[in-house]
C-alpha cells in the first residue's frame, strides 16, 4: 500500500508501488527506539551503528559514523570511559560489547591502510572563531565550525596542542603519534592553530574581539591542581599528579623517586602511579581516604595498575608530610572510616582519632583533582566565576554575558571526561554558529521535537559468547615501559566482537539507506540528525543489513516514515535490493556469473551434483544486470521482480521510458526537462539501474502494445554498477531483432547521460555525483 | 470462469479416462521424473475436480513440455494426453492466463510480432551466394525461427543457428533441387498452439498456410521436427497449403549418403521426429550412414526427451535432463552427439556452457549440418555426376 495524499496510510509501503505515480512529499525516518548504548553517549555517537557496520566489515562506513561526532576516534578509542557499555543491555548477559575498542579498531585499521588525507575547506563566511585551548572541546567546536565554513584560529598555551589528552594521559594509554595525527586530521581542513601563545599574557581576550574575531570560545579545561590542603607540601618531592604528568609528558622527565606515593582516587591518581613505576620507582603505593567501591578512577584502569604492581590502600587520610632535610620522607595517615554520605552521594570519609600512622616515602604525588585555571581572564569583561571556580555561562546560549564569548567544556562544567568536553564541544559550536548567523540555536530544546521512545525490549542473545579479550602486553614487561598497553582487534576479531551487539531496538540508524539510496528511491532524512530531505511516499527504503532479509526478520527493519508536517505516518520495511535465485528455474548456465560486476553471484556444484547460482548479498548491490540476462528467469531481485517490472508495465502507453534512478537523482533538472519533452502520456518507470533491463523485457513490451521504448542510462563512463555494457548488449540485440522482422530498430533507443544531460549537470556542479 | 464442459469435453474426446491406471505413462515422463506432484493422472483428476483452477494455482497447467512420449508408451491408443493438456489450456488462456512461456517469453515474443502484424522481415542474410533458391517450385525449404535463434542466442552459442539451414540448402542443392525460401515466412505457431494461445497460433497458421500456397509448392521440408509436425496438422487445423511435410535428411535418404563415421556417434531422437519419417529412424539412419549410430534410449526408435519441448520451459528440470543425457552420452564413449531438432541443440550446446563441461570431449552436432559436412567431402564427386 502506498501513502496516498488524502489520508493516512495503514500497513507497510512495499516498496515498489510507488515508482509510478508518485508525488513529492518531504518524510523521515523516525527511528522507533533509541538503544541504551546511544542514549549513553553524551557525545551523541550512534553506537549500534557504527557496531553493527563493523560486524559487516564495513569498516570505513563505521568509522564515518564515529566520525559524525567525534573527531578523534583512535583517541577516544584509548581512552573514553566508556559510559556507553555499561548501559550495554549484553552487559547483563555475558558482558557488555566491547564498544571503545572497536572504535579504536576501526581507527588504527584506517590507519594501517593509509591514513586520511581530509579536505582543505575554504571559509565560506566572513566571521572568524577564535577558540582558546586545544582540548577536545575545542578542537571539536573548531571543526564544527569550520565545517559549517567560519574561519576558526585555535590559541594553545602549551607547545603541543592536545589539552589534557597531551599534558595528562601518559602515553603508554595513548601514543603521542596517534594523538598528533589525529590532530593534524582536523587542522588540515583549514583550522589555524597558535601553540605558544598564552592568552592573558600574549594577548587578552579584549585584544582578540578588537583584532577581528567575531567570537571567542573559551575551552580551556581544568588545569589548577586541587591542595592537599596540609603541612608540608612545598617540599621537595611533594608534586601534584598534573604537573607531573606534564613534566613527564611534555619535557620529558625522566626521574621520579624509588618509594613513590600517590594519595588520591581518581584517574590521573591511577595515571601518575603507573606512570611513577615506568620512571623506574621500585615501590608505588596508592592511598585513597575512602574505599575501592567509591574510587572514580575505572576498575579497568585500577585492575591493570594492580596488575603492573601499584599497591592501593584504602580509607587512609593524609595528615601531615614528614620532612627530611626539606625533602619529603613520608606521610602520616588517619584511618578513616565512612559515615553517611555527602551532597556527592557517595559515604562521608570521617577520621578515627588515634589511629595515625606514617608511611616512609621519597616522592610524594597529590591527585586530589583538578579546576579550571582562570587566572587568564581574571578581570576580563564579561567574566564571571562560579563558587567552584569555574566560568558561568548561558545555559541556552552558551555565552558569557559578553556578547560573543563564549565557554565551554571543563572550564565551565569541571573536570570531566573526554567525551563530554566534545559533546559540550558540538554543543558550542551550534551556538556560536547561532549566533553569528542570527539563526535560531538547533541544539536548544526549545526545538527538538524528536523524542525517542525509550528503550524496553530486552533482546536476550541466543548464544553464549564472551566479549573477545583486547590484545594487551605482559604486565611485568609493560610495568617498565611507555609503549601503549593495549593492543587493537585484527579485523576479524573485532567483527567477531561487534557481532556480539544484540542490535536493541529497530532501525540502526546507520544512515546506509541514504548512501544506498541517493535518490533513486528516497531520499531519506532521520530527525534529530538535522539532515534535511525528500522522500517520496511509498519509497523504497533499502537496508544494507543482510540479515533482515534472510532470517526473515523483517519487522527489525522496520522504521516510521512521517510526513514533515507530522500529519501522517506510515510504517516502512527497511529491507535491501539484492539478486535471489530460484533453484527451481536455475540452470546453472553461469550468465549471471559473467553479468556481475562485484563477483557477487557464483555458479556451483549442488549436493546432487547439478549446478546453481548463488548469491552472496553481502558482495551484491541490488543493480539487476544478472536479472536481465537470465535466460529463465531463475534470478530476481528482492523487492524487484521481473512480475513486478511486467506488472508496471502492463498498462504502459506506446512510449515507455526505462530510466535509471541515479540518473534521475544526479540530473534531476535535465530530467525533469527531458521528461517535459516527449508525449505526456509517455510512461516513465524507474529500475535500479538501466543494466537491469534485459533484452527479454525490452522484447516482452514491444510484443504488446509499446511502440517505442526509450531508456535513460548513464554513460559506462559514469554507471555506478558498471552494467550499462550490459544494457548495450541488450538493447543492440533488441535492435537486431527488430532489423530482422522488418521493424524500425529506432524503436528502442538508449538516451544517454553523457549526450543528453551532461552539460545540465555540469551547470549544477552534479556530476561528482555518479562517478563516485 | 473455467469452461468446465469444455474440459469434460476434451476429457471424453481424448479419452483420458479412459486409463487403466498401469501407470506406464509415467515410467516414460519426464516431468514425473522430477516433479512428484506431475503426473498424466493427477492432471486430469484436477482438470475434472470441482476446482480445476487449482491447476494454476499447482502450477500443474503449464508443467507438461507436450513431448508426447505418454502417448507412446499408453496401452490405450486412442488416448492423447498431450492434445488433452492442450485443450485445457487454451479454456484457461481464454480467461486470460498467461503461458509462462520459456527464455524469458524471448522467442514467443518475436511469434506474437509475427503473429500481429504485416511485417516485410530481412531473415534471410544468412543466404550465401553460392546457395541456390527459388520464389517458386516444387520443393519449399521452411526455415523456421533459426535466423532470429541466431540473434536471441548470439551470446551464448558459438557456432551460428542458421548453419543448420545453409547445411539443408547445400544438401538440396546438391541434389539438384531448388527449394522455395519465404523471404515473410513466420513462426509455425508449434508453441503457442501447445501452450494454448490459439489466437496467436491461428494468425500464425494462416499466414505461413497462404505463403506456402502462393509459392505452389507440393512438397515442404523442414530441419526442425517442430515446424514439420506443426506444418503437418495445419490441413487438420482448417489452414490447407496443400503439401506433403518431410523431415529434410529423411527426404533425401535415397539421394545422399551414405557418410562413413569417423568416430563414436550417437543420435539424439526428437519428441516430434519419429511421426515425420516415412519409415522409422532406425531405417533412416541405416541409409545415411555406414556404420552404427546408437540412441541414447534403449530403442533407438522411441523418441527422447530433451527436456525443452519447444521453448515450454526451461529451468532446473530440464537442464537436468539435458545433464543426463549428456552424461549418459560420455559414459558410453561417444565423443559426438547429433542432434535431429535445432531446440534440442541449443539446449544441449547451453547446457554444456559452464566450465565443467567445456572439458568435455563431446561433440554435439545438428544432423543436417553433419551430413552437409561428410556428404560433401565423401560423395562430391558422385553428386555431380
Amino acid at each position: 500500500m502506498m501513502p496516498s495524499d488524502n489520508g493516512a496510510q495503514e500497513g507497510l509501503v512495499s516498496g515498489f508501488d510507488l515508482i509510478l505515480g508518485a508525488t513529492n512529499q518531504r518524510w523521515s525516518v523516525v527511528p522507533s527506539q533509541v538503544a541504551p548504548c546511544n542514549a549513553a553517549c553524551p557525545a551523541g555517537v550512534n553506537v549500534k551503528a557504527y557496531v553493527a557496520l563493523t560486524a559487516e566489515g564495513k569498516f570505513d562506513e563505521a568509522l564515518e559514523v564515529v566520525r559524525e561526532r567525534i573527531a578523534l576516534p583512535g583517541v577516544l578509542g584509548r581512552i573514553c570511559p566508556r559510559p556507553c557499555e555499561e548501559k550495554c543491555t549484553r552487559a547483563r548477559f555475558d558482558g557488555a560489547v566491547a564498544i571503545c575498542a572497536l572504535k579504536r579498531f576501526l581507527a588504527d585499521y584506517e590507519l594501517r591502510r593509509g591514513g586520511r588525507y581530509p579536505k582543505r575547506l575554504t571559509p565560506t563566511r566572513p566571521e572568524k572563531v577564535a577558540v582558546i585551548g586545544s582540548g577536545p572541546c575545542g578542537l571539536t567546536a573548531a571543526q564544527d565550525l569550520a565545517r559549517s565554513g567560519f574561519a576558526v584560529t585555535i590559541f594553545e598555551r602549551l607547545a603541543t596542542p592536545g589539552g589534557m589528552l597531551v599534558a595528562a594521559i601518559p602515553s603508554f594509554r595513548l601514543p603521542r603519534d596517534i594523538l598528533k595525527l589525529e590532530i593534524d586530521n582536523i587542522l588540515q581542513i583549514g583550522i589555524e592553530m597558535r601553540t605558544g601563545v598564552s592568552v592573558g599574557r600574549d594577548i587578552t581576550i579584549d585584544d582578540l574581539f578588537g583584532r577581528g574575531w567575531d567570537a571567542v570560545l573559551i575551552a580551556a579545561g581544568a588545569h589548577s591542581p586541587i591542595g592537599l590542603n596540609v603541612q608540608g607540601e612545598q617540599l621537595a618531592g611533594v608534586e601534584d599528579a598534573l604537573s607531573f604528568l606534564r613534566s613527564v609528558n611534555l619535557d620529558g622527565k625522566a626521574h621520579g623517586g624509588k618509594n613513590v606515593i600517590v594519595i588520591g582516587g581518581g584517574d590521573s591518581a591511577i595515571d601518575s602511579a603507573r606512570t611513577a613505576l615506568r620512571l623506574g620507582a621500585g615501590r608505588v603505593r596508592i592511598f585513597y581516604r575512602r574505599s575501592r567501591q567509591q574510587m572514580p578512577a575505572r576498575d579497568y584502569e585500577v585492575e591493570a595498575a594492580k596488575a603492573e604492581g601499584v599497591q592501593l590502600h584504602f580509607l587512609a587520610g593524609p595528615r601531615r608530610i614528614v620532612e627530611n632535610q626539606g625533602r619529603v620522607a613520608g606521610v602520616e595517615f588517619v584511618r578513616m572510616r565512612l559515615a553517611e554520605p555527602d551532597k556527592s552521594g557517595r559515604p562521608r570519609p570521617v577520621p578515627i582519632e588515634g589511629t595515625e600512622w606514617v608511611e616512609e616515602c621519597d616522592m610524594l604525588i597529590a591527585a586530589l583533582g583538578q579546576k579550571p585555571d582562570l587566572e587568564f581572564v581574571q578581570g576580563q569583561e564579561g567574566i564571571e566565576v562560579s563558587r567552584w571556580g569555574t566560568l558561568v555561562v548561558d545555559p541556552e546560549s552558551l555565552m558569557c554575558s559578553r556578547p560573543g564569548l563564549f565557554a565551554a567544556g571543563d572550564v565551565v562544567s569541571g573536570p570531566a571526561t573526554a567525551v563530554e568536553a566534545i559533546a559540550a564541544g558540538h554543543h558550542v559550536a551550534q551556538a556560536i554558529q547561532a549566533y553569528l548567523t542570527g539563526r535560531q540555536n538547533l541544539a536548544s530544546s526549545s526545538c527538538a521535537p524528536f523524542l525517542p521512545v525509550p528503550f524496553e525490549v530486552v533482546p536476550e542473545p541466543s548464544v553464549e559468547a564472551k566479549r573477545v579479550p583486547v590484545p594487551e602486553r605482559d604486565p611485568e614487561k609493560r610495568a617498565r615501559s611507555f609503549d601503549e598497553v593495549e593492543d587493537a582487534y585484527s579485523a576479524s576479531q573485532a567483527m567477531q566482537e561487534a557481532s556480539r551487539c544484540l542490535m536493541c531496538g529497530s532501525c540502526l540508524e546507520c544512515r546506509q539507506c541514504i548512501n544506498l539510496c541517493d535518490g533513486r528511491y528516497a531520499v531519506i532524512s532521520f530527525q534529530g540528525a538535522g539532515l534535511p530531505g525528500l522522500v517520496e511516499p511509498g519509497t523504497l527504503i533499502k537496508c544494507w543489513r543482510p540479515a533482515l532479509a534472510e532470517s526473515g526478520q523483517k519487522l527489525e527493519g522496520e522504521v516510521l516514515l512521517s510526513a514533515q508536517d507530522g500529519a501522517k505516518q506510515a510504517k516502512a520495511t527497511i529491507e535491501r535490493i539484492t539478486a535471489q535465485v530460484d533453484e527451481a528455474l536455475c540452470i546453472g548456465c553461469g550468465i549471471c556469473e559473467e553479468s556481475c560486476q562485484y563477483s557477487a553471484v557464483k555458479v556451483e556444484y549442488r549436493i546432487d551434483a547439478s549446478l546453481i547460482a548463488t548469491v552472496d548479498s553481502g558482495l551484491c548491490r541490488g543493480c539487476g544486470a544478472c536479472v536481465a540476462g537470465c535466460p529463465t528467469g531463475a534470478i530476481n531481485q528482492f523487492h524487484f521482480s521481473n512480475e513486478w517490472l511486467r506488472n508496471a508495465l502492463e498498462s504502459c502507453a506506446d512510449t515507455v521510458v526505462l530510466y535509471c534512478g541515479w540518473l534521475r537523482a544526479a540530473y534531476p533538472e535535465a530530467f525533469e526537462k527531458f521528461r517535459a519533452s516527449l508525449a505526456k502520456d509517455a510512461c516513465f518507470v524507474q529500475v535500479p539501474c538501466a543494466g537491469r533491463v534485459g533484452a527479454s523485457t525490452l522484447v516482452w513490451m514491444l510484443a504488446r502494445s509499446v511502440k517505442r521504448v526509450m531508456i535513460a542510462s548513464c554513460s559506462n563512463k559514469l554507471c555506478r554498477y558498471g552494467s550499462s555494457e550490459a544494457l548495450d548488449r541488450a538493447v543492440s540485440l533488441v535492435k537486431s531483432l527488430l532489423e530482422l522482422l522488418g521493424l524500425n530498430p529506432d524503436n528502442v533507443s538508449i538516451v544517454s547521460a553523457e549526450t543528453d544531460f551532461a552539460s545540465t549537470a555540469v551547470q549544477s556542479g552534479k556530476e561528482g555525483w555518479l562517478s563516485r | 470462469m473455467t469452461d468446465k464442459k469444455e474440459i469434460e469435453r476434451l476429457a471424453k474426446q481424448m479419452r483420458v479416462q479412459a486409463c487403466l491406471d498401469c501407470r506406464k505413462c509415467e515410467e516414460v515422463c519426464p516431468i514425473c521424473r522430477d516433479n512428484s506432484e506431475f503426473s498424466p493422472q493427477a492432471f486430469v483428476k484436477l482438470a475434472l475436480s470441482p476446482q480445476p483452477e487449482r491447476l494454476v494455482s499447482s502450477g500443474l497447467l503449464w508443467a507438461c513440455i507436450s513431448c508426447g512420449l505418454c502417448r507412446s508408451a499408453c496401452p490405450d491408443e486412442q488416448t492423447d494426453f498431450p492434445e488433452f493438456v492442450r485443450g485445457v489450456r487454451e479454456t484457461f488462456v481464454k480467461t486470460g492466463q498467461e503461458p509462462p512461456f520459456g527464455h524469458r517469453g524471448m522467442v514467443s515474443a518475436v511469434g506474437r510480432l509475427q503473429a500481429s502484424g504485416d511485417l516485410s522481415q530481412k531473415r534471410l542474410s544468412w543466404l550465401t551466394n553460392a546457395t541456390k533458391t527459388a520464389e517458386s517450385g516444387d520443393v519449399l525449404y521452411f526455415v523456421g525461427c533459426l535466423p532470429y535463434y541466431d540473434v536471441i542466442f548470439s551470446e551464448r552459442i558459438k557456432k551460428r543457428l542458421t548453419q543448420i539451414a545453409l547445411a539443408g540448402l547445400r544438401l538440396l542443392n546438391s541434389v539438384g533441387i531448388t527449394p522455395v525460401v519465404l523471404p515473410n515466412e513466420v513462426c509455425c505457431g508449434s508453441d503457442f498452439y501447445w501452450m494454448g494461445d490459439r489466437q496467436t497460433a491461428q494468425s500464425l497458421f494462416a499466414k505461413n498456410a497462404e505463403l506456402i500456397r502462393r509459392s505452389g509448392a507440393k512438397t515442404v521440408v523442414v530441419t526442425c521436427p517442430e515446424c514439420g509436425s506443426m506444418l503437418r496438422m495445419y490441413p487438420k487445423l482448417g489452414y490447407d497449403h496443400g503439401c506433403q511435410v518431410h523431415y529434410l535428411a529423411d527426404f533425401l535418404r535415397k539421394l545422399i549418403g551414405p557418410v562413413r563415421l569417423a568416430e563414436k556417434t550417437a543420435l539424439l531422437s526428437s519428441c516430434r521426429l519419429a511421426p515425420l519419417l516415412a519409415e522409422d529412424l532406425e531405417g533412416l539412419l541405416g541409409s545415411l550412414f555406414k556404420g552404427e549410430v546408437h540412441s541414447l534410449a534403449d530403442d533407438l526408435n522411441k523418441p527422447v526427451c530433451c527436456g525443452t519441448g519447444g521453448w515450454l520451459r526451461s529451468d532446473a528440470l530440464t537442464r537436468a535432463m539435458q545433464d543426463d543425457l549428456l552424461v549418459a552420452a560420455m559414459n558410453r564413449g561417444y565423443t559426438q552427439l547429433l542432434t535431429v531438432c535445432p531446440k534440442c541443440r541449443v539446449h544441449l550446446g547451453f547446457a554444456m556452457r559452464p566450465e565443467a563441461w567445456r572439458r568435455a570431449e563431446l561433440n554435439v552436432e545438428d544432423l543436417t549440418v553433419f551430413l552437409s559436412n561428410n556428404v560433401e567431402k565423401a560423395s562430391h564427386g558422385r553428386v555431380q555426376a
